[in-house]
């Protein structure tokens, strides 16, 4: 490719390299700028040699299309790109808006719910869920999500992890559905010593606390008031019957909210006994590192079969 | 008109015939036939017959191509809504919600005889198997009319709504799975640390991941982080088989100069091309790139170069006379767009910097130049990547509601870093290949070595795509969007890239 004279700023340049002798002029395609060499003389850019000849001729006069002209190929990039996202920022915008609405808004007054009622209307018109998102997350509250959204986007929607142990106890492939409460665990590793056995913690947090044996699961977890409530432990050895457990002591397995039990439950009602720990996989929100902490914590009885405490010995 | 503007006339015609006749019937042909009468009387007007004439010969030739098409494999189901029928396929995408499953499905046979046809439907389940895309399940049920009002998608691409159960088809792997799903075995045979996730994103980054072969959190990195793409075959990797097929030959045979070398060298690589879309099961962004490469050999063969935007035209007529029902699917049209902002902001950059940037490109090689020169390709990546993700926004914003701001600086870090990475990934499962056919010790620790560099490689391009998909807004959600708006968005910015200053003089 040949080199040119071409600089950024425009006539100037063009005209301290330009060599009107050897250069022949042409003018085509669809603005005329093209590179003309002849004769092994220096190539220069043949529009602004021409512009160059304006200016020379009626200097000031058009000096502002030959400067709009010279800035206009960079210039055109920039709009491009700003046009662009410019309009894409406005539309994410106008969704954010939308979500921080829906939040701000408190069904107080009649006036208020309209609006909120609208707000929802309009939402549930573009199909997005509205996903309640606490416990180990920077900005715990509803998060606005996409349909098909996964726990990863409410989780990322919400901030992100409150510290980056937690991804290890949470399944995020699983999908979200619209309404649901997510809570985020802490993470299971965290020193047993370290934490209050009787599982009061700060609000919203769940906590799996190892015993001093190491092998035992209990789990904390606010109950739906707001409280502080602990759960049914598991004790060492106790397992329990995933096919004839309760919701109360489905939610005794770590990483089980009422959500998640509720869930277990109507897949069970709906497909019969869960056959073997894989089976669980088809439960919405159940995912390989679920699976693999309630390894030893379950069992397949036969549902009707099983013990009236729906727990059993090994 | 010039001869260029004539065929993409003749190209638009035959495909709006075509297509028109295949996929909405008579009626929708008439509709075209009256838009190409008006095209035709402004050539009338101009007195402009060869372009009459082509151009109502096209539209007639799309016509009967359509009515061939319609006659073999017919694009809507022959069942009305609510009568019992079976439809068989492959498993598109899967969705799973509250109550129900909701599948796509490339539907390919119907009826109880299994009469051939090609479209798709959604497919509502209550309850039945666990299926994955890839999948060819039979469905067994009725269609169902949908109540509401039809969106610019649904005429694109429609969509046949169907309710009933299902049940998963075995069938044997295609070839490409075959070859997929050994290359990926012998890669985890020499990996020392049972390392699955990179060896599926390396071959993923080759073949595209079809067979939804990567967990979901790679795969929703990958999207927040706006290069998607690469986990995708397509054009480029078409090109870099390409590229790989060269050298061999030019290692045997050297340069094709002569017409005969040409012409042998055009069949090679042919055959490269659609062996590697074969491999690639034939998705439909490599079938269209293929179809582009084929036009392009050919020209090669005839010692002519053809300009980007006449491969786009060719490849979309190609692709139009293969595969008439997929034409207007969300995948092709936004392959045919990519290529289309490829070529945009290739023209665009051409038009503002080639000169300054082919001067700093001739420098002399030194420690100072190459470090001024790299600096130099990645902002002109960067640029580039920019121009075509801003095209590629009221596409996707369109289609999808979603934006990724950073796409353009991941894309342009990570583009350059995979095509220098596709060598190695070709040699390590070429060596893991050859270590398990020849398990000699020297080989086998040269593939392990492989193995070691490209896992470690791989590993850094999935921390950098998750250090990116975490950064703060990296995934937005847009309202949305009606079809007229992202319209008039690609015609605002394709106005901005065409846009001439006046010129004002004397």
């Amino acid at each position: 490719m040949a080199s040119s004279t071409r600089d950024m700023g425009g006539a100037e340049g063009a005209q301290d390299g330009a060599k009107p002798g050897q250069e022949a002029l042409r003018f085509e395609d669809d603005a005329g700028w093209n590179v003309v060499e002849r004769g092994g003389g220096p190539p220069v850019w043949t529009g602004e040699w021409m512009e160059a000849e304006a200016i020379g001729h009626h200097e000031g006069r058009a000096s502002f299309f030959v400067r709009l002209r010279s800035s206009a190929r960079y210039l055109r990039m920039v709009l491009l790109v700003g046009l662009a996202a410019g309009s894409a920022w406005f539309a994410s915008r106008q969704v954010t808006m939308t979500t921080s609405a829906l939040h701000s808004a408190s069904p107080t007054s009649e006036t208020q719910s309209a609006v909120v009622q609208t707000t929802e209307a309009d939402a549930a018109n573009t199909t997005a869920l509205q996903v309640d998102v606490h416990g180990d997350v920077r900005h715990p509250g509803l998060v606005t999500l996409q349909e098909g959204a996964r726990v990863r986007d409410a989780i990322r929607a919400a901030g992100g992890f409150l510290h980056a142990a937690d991804a290890a106890d949470v399944n995020q492939a699983a999908l979200v559905w619209d309404g649901e409460e997510i809570d985020i665990p802490a993470a299971t590793a965290v020193d047993a010593a370290s934490q209050p056995q009787s599982g009061v913690q700060d609000l919203g947090l769940a906590l799996a606390v190892a015993s001093p044996s190491g092998h035992d699961v209990s789990r904390a977890s606010r109950d739906g008031a707001g409280g502080r409530a602990s759960k049914h432990a598991l004790t060492a050895g106790q397992k329990i019957n995933i096919n004839t457990a309760d919701l109360e002591t489905l939610e005794t397995l770590p990483g089980v909210g009422p959500k998640r039990a509720a869930a277990i439950l109507a897949y069970r009602q709906a497909h019969g006994p869960f056959p073997d720990l894989e089976s669980l996989r088809h439960v919405k929100g159940i995912g390989e590192k679920t699976l693999a902490k309630w390894k030893d914590l379950i069992t397949f009885g036969a549902s009707g079969g099983g013990s009236s405490a729906d727990r059993q010995a090994p | 008109m010039t001869r260029t503007r004539l065929h993409a006339c003749a190209i638009i015609a035959f495909l709006v015939g075509e297509w028109s006749r295949y996929v909405w019937g008579w009626r929708a042909v008439g509709a075209a036939a009256a838009v190409a009468g008006l095209a035709l009387g402004w050539f009338a007007w101009c007195r402009d017959r060869r372009s009459i004439c082509v151009t109502a010969a096209s539209l007639a030739c799309g016509i009967v191509a359509g009515t061939v098409w319609a006659a073999w494999q017919p694009a809507h189901p022959s069942a009305p809504p609510g009568a019992r029928d079976v439809i068989a396929g492959e498993v598109q995408s899967v969705k799973v919600t509250h109550r129900r499953t909701e599948i796509i499905l490339a539907v390919r046979r119907e009826g109880e005889g299994a009469h051939p046809c090609h479209y798709q439907a959604l497919v509502f389940v209550e309850r039945g198997p666990r299926v994955d895309a890839g999948q060819w399940v039979e469905a067994d049920g009725a269609f169902v009319a949908s109540d509401r009002a039809p969106t610019a998608m649904d005429i694109l691409s429609p969509l046949e709504l169907f309710d009933g159960r299902i049940r998963v088809l075995h069938r044997a792997p295609s070839l490409g799975e075959r070859v997929t799903s050994w290359m990926a075995a012998r890669m985890e045979d020499v990996s020392p640390a049972d390392e699955r996730e990179p060896i599926h994103l390396a071959l993923s980054m080759v073949f595209g991941d079809a067979q939804g072969s990567l967990p979901q959190g790679v795969s929703s990195d990958f999207l927040a982080a706006g290069v998607t793409h690469l986990l995708v075959a397509s054009g480029s990797n078409v090109g870099f088989a390409l590229d790989m097929a060269a050298i061999p030959w030019q290692r045997l045979f050297g340069r094709a100069c002569s017409r005969q070398r040409r012409l042998v060298y055009g069949a090679y690589a042919l055959c490269v091309v659609w062996g590697f879309a074969l491999v690639c099961g034939f998705q439909l962004a490599v079938f269209r790139a293929a179809c582009g490469a084929t036009y392009s050999i050919a020209a090669g063969m005839c010692g002519r170069r053809v300009h980007g935007y006449t491969v786009l035209w060719s490849s979309a007529w190609m692709a139009g006379v293969l595969d008439p029902a997929d034409l207007l699917t969300p995948s092709m049209l936004l392959s045919f767009y990519a290529a289309f902002a490829v070529c945009e902001a290739d023209a665009l950059w051409h038009r503002t910097c080639s000169g300054r940037w082919a001067r700093a490109e001739e420098a002399r090689a030194s420690a100072a130049h190459w470090v001024r020169r790299t600096g130099a390709s990645l902002a002109r990546a960067f640029i580039l990547t920019a121009v075509v993700d801003a095209y590629m926004v009221p596409v996707l914003w369109w289609m999808f509601r979603q934006w990724t701001p950073y796409g353009a600086l991941s894309t342009a870090i990570l583009e350059p870093t995979v095509e220098v990475l596709m060598p190695v990934i070709v040699l390590w499962s070429l060596m893991a290949g050859v270590a398990h056919a020849w398990p000699w010790p020297p080989i086998a620790w040269c593939a392990e070595g492989m193995s070691r560099v490209g896992c470690a490689a791989m590993s850094a391009v999935l921390w950098f795509v998750h250090l990116v998909a975490s950064w703060h807004g990296s995934l937005r959600s847009l309202a949305p969007v009606p079809f007229a708006g992202a319209c008039a968005l690609v015609l605002g910015l394709v106005a901005v890239a065409h846009a001439r200053v006046p010129q004002r003089r004397g």
